[in-house]
Order: C-alpha cells, then sequence, then structure tokens
C-alpha cells in the first residue's frame, strides 16, 4: 500500500474512533510494520499543520481534535461543559496524578485532612478510579487517575506530567 | 502576614524557613504574640489554612527544641517537615492542573462511547448487588480485638442520602470503599437495600459487568 493512501485509512479511523486510537491497533487494522504506520501518522499530522483540526497523541492513542484557536467559534456553535475543581479537589487530584498507585490515607497524610469528599468528586467525574487493594492492614483501596484524565489533560501517559519540583521551582522564580 | 518580634521581623513564612534552618532562634519567638496579633487582626478566610499550618510547624518546631538537645537528629521532625513540603508541592502543581482543565475547554473531539453508554442504564438484580457485596465482604479479613459497635441502618441511610445531596451518583465501589469492617459493610448493605425499596436510590450499570452507580431518584 502507498504512503498516501494509509495517510489516508489512518485518518479516516482516528476520526471514526470513539477513544485515542493505539499504533498497535492500526497496525493490526493495516497490517503494516509499525515502523510504516508511524512514518505515516507524522506525515498526516504534517499534512494537517494549516487545517482546523490536529492529529495528536492522548492517553496512549492517537486522536483528532480540533486546534485550540479555533475554539472561540466552536463554542458558538455548541455550548461546552467545563470541567471546575475546587482548590481542595485539584490538590487531591494531584497527589493521585504523582504518587499513583496510592491510598487514601496517603492522601491524608499530605493534605492533612479528611479526603473522602475530593476523592469521590473527582471518581464522579471519571478523573480518578480504584487500581485494587494495598496489600497492607486493613487492604485499604488504590487510586490511580484514568485515561479520560490523560484525554482531559492531553497527556499522552502519566510520564508526560510536568516534573513536580520543576512547576513548584518556576512559581517561587517568578 | 508579618511577624513583629525582637529578634525577627518579615513574613511568617520567612520565619519558618529561618527556624528550619537554625537562622532564627525559635525559643526566643513568642509564639503566642503571633496568634494573638493575627486573631486581632482582619483574617482573610483564604488565607487562615495556610496560617494555621504554618503556625502548628512552628508549634512542632519549637516543642521539639524545648525537649530535645538541637544536635539530635528527629526523624519525626524531618517526616514532618517532608510533609509540608510535598502539600506545598502539591498545592502548587494543582495550579497546573487547574491551568490544563481550563484549556481542555478550547479543544473539541470525538465524545467517547462512554458518553453514549451512560444513557443506557440498566438496573441491577437483587442477586447482582449481593455477589458484589459477597465478594468485598470475603476481603474484609477481620483481625484483633473485637469490637462491639451498635451501628443504626436509620443512620446509615440518612448519612447516604446527606453524601449524595451534593452528587447525583456515587460509585457503589466508593462507598463501601472506606468501611471499617465486616459489621459496617452489612449495615451499608441493609442501608441500600431499604433505600432501594423506599424508592430513594437506583442501583444501575452502564454494560454488564461494569461497576455498579448508586443514584438518588
Amino acid at each position: 500500500m502507498d504512503n498516501q493512501k494509509i495517510k489516508a485509512i489512518i485518518e479516516a479511523l482516528v476520526f471514526a474512533s470513539p477513544e485515542p486510537l493505539t499504533i498497535k491497533k492500526i497496525t493490526d487494522i493495516l497490517s503494516e510494520r509499525e515502523s510504516v504506520v508511524k512514518e505515516a501518522i507524522f506525515g498526516l499530522q504534517n499534512d494537517l499543520i494549516l487545517r482546523g483540526i490536529e492529529l495528536v497523541y492522548v492517553a496512549g492513542g492517537w486522536r483528532l481534535q480540533t486546534r485550540p484557536e479555533f475554539s472561540e467559534w466552536i463554542k458558538r456553535l455548541k455550548p461546552t461543559k467545563k470541567i471546575k475543581l475546587t482548590k481542595p479537589s485539584l490538590i487531591t487530584l494531584s497527589i493521585i496524578a504523582y504518587k499513583q498507585p496510592v491510598t487514601k490515607q496517603e492522601v491524608e497524610v499530605v493534605r492533612g485532612v479528611n479526603s473522602d469528599g475530593p476523592i469521590e468528586h473527582l471518581m464522579n467525574l471519571g478523573l480518578v478510579e480504584i487500581a485494587g487493594q494495598k496489600k497492607a492492614p486493613g487492604n485499604p483501596y488504590l487510586y490511580r487517575t484514568t485515561k479520560k484524565f490523560l484525554s482531559l489533560l492531553g497527556l499522552g501517559d502519566i510520564g508526560a506530567l510536568p516534573r513536580i519540583v520543576t512547576l513548584y521551582s518556576s512559581e517561587v522564580t517568578e | 502576614m508579618h511577624v513583629h518580634q525582637p529578634t525577627f521581623v518579615g513574613p511568617v513564612t520567612e520565619l519558618l524557613d529561618l527556624s528550619k534552618k537554625n537562622g532564627v532562634d525559635i525559643l526566643k519567638i513568642r509564639l503566642s504574640e503571633i496568634t494573638s496579633d493575627y486573631l486581632a487582626g482582619q483574617q482573610n478566610i483564604n488565607e487562615i489554612g495556610q496560617f494555621l499550618v504554618i503556625v502548628s510547624a512552628l508549634c512542632f518546631l519549637k516543642s521539639q527544641r524545648l525537649l530535645f538537645e538541637e544536635t539530635e537528629s528527629f526523624e519525626e521532625e524531618a517526616t514532618f517537615f517532608q510533609d509540608i513540603e510535598d502539600y506545598k508541592l502539591h498545592k502548587e502543581a494543582s495550579l497546573w492542573f487547574s491551568d490544563k482543565l481550563e484549556f481542555s475547554d478550547n479543544i473539541f473531539f470525538n465524545i467517547p462511547a462512554v458518553d453514549d453508554e451512560q444513557e443506557k442504564e440498566i438496573e441491577v438484580s437483587l442477586s447482582n448487588l449481593i455477589l458484589h457485596v459477597t465478594e468485598i465482604f470475603l476481603s474484609k479479613e477481620e483481625k484483633g480485638e473485637i469490637i462491639i459497635d451498635e451501628m443504626r441502618v436509620s443512620e446509615k441511610i440518612e448519612e447516604i442520602i446527606k453524601r449524595l445531596a451534593e452528587i447525583k451518583r456515587i460509585s457503589f465501589i466508593n462507598l463501601i470503599a472506606n468501611l471499617r469492617d465486616r459489621i459496617e459493610l452489612v449495615v451499608t448493605f441493609l442501608a441500600l437495600l431499604e433505600m432501594v425499596r423506599s424508592e430513594l436510590i437506583r442501583a444501575v450499570q452502564y454494560k454488564p459487568f461494569a461497576p455498579i452507580w448508586i443514584i438518588r431518584r
């Protein structure tokens, strides 16, 4: 199959997929080598440079999304549901994201207060989920962030989170 | 907040930093004056928490200095300050998460299938609910001393209603995630059954074998 056709198929697949499409899934569907698929993806990204949509790597897969600079027009088309978190929920999310998998008790040691509410809220929003139980007295539940969390924040994987010390230092020096 | 003491004048955060590094002799700082000054002034609701954390850290530091020789190493003290540092780091990091979430509002993409599925609710059968609870019941090992704790189903119902008052739904696993023991699990389960019977809540799944959600009616 020539490269142009592979690019067109990948574009169609990613467009039709309800969630970010992994390289493995694409290679399985196309029966092509991973290197060929990767090359086509980078080519497709390049083709979309001047377009209203872009191809990005989020939550372990590839997704077609609108470019942020056009959001103003899209918001005129349809209203958006913004996720707004309170300070306690944001700090809880940060602790879970950086320390995952983590128990509620471990979150509370850092926050110094009961964290039932924020964890519950984050779970209801689908940003945090139960990852299993810790082999410790009482077998407490372990919490981790979800794919939706990565998808919403536009992160390829959890390793794409900025180093926490870097974040703090930059704030201090400002 | 600014501190005015004979040996230190400046922000309270700086006082804590210097005290930790022995740049200021904490024993010569009168903490009661700091808190009295703070209470006498106008308090900002957003800063009260931070002030409490800093002052409690100063209290801890001073008590350690009063009780032990300065040269001793205090593992507990190190852990305490590590926790405070950790909290400060995550407080700063939370701003990054806030910005990212704000920015996510500007990006549009195919809505995940989960949202479609959420419209198709499957009512959870009683037997399925019992199966779930049995699994969890068996995983909660009872060890050590048995404490007789009188817990009423009606109180549990009130507690669940309170939790569901602010949010429309809660996952079943989250509802029972932090229960103390088997007794509380049984009481919670009885409360849920009563609530389903009284039509206060519904137990649903969005697809077979998916997590169970408790939704208030």
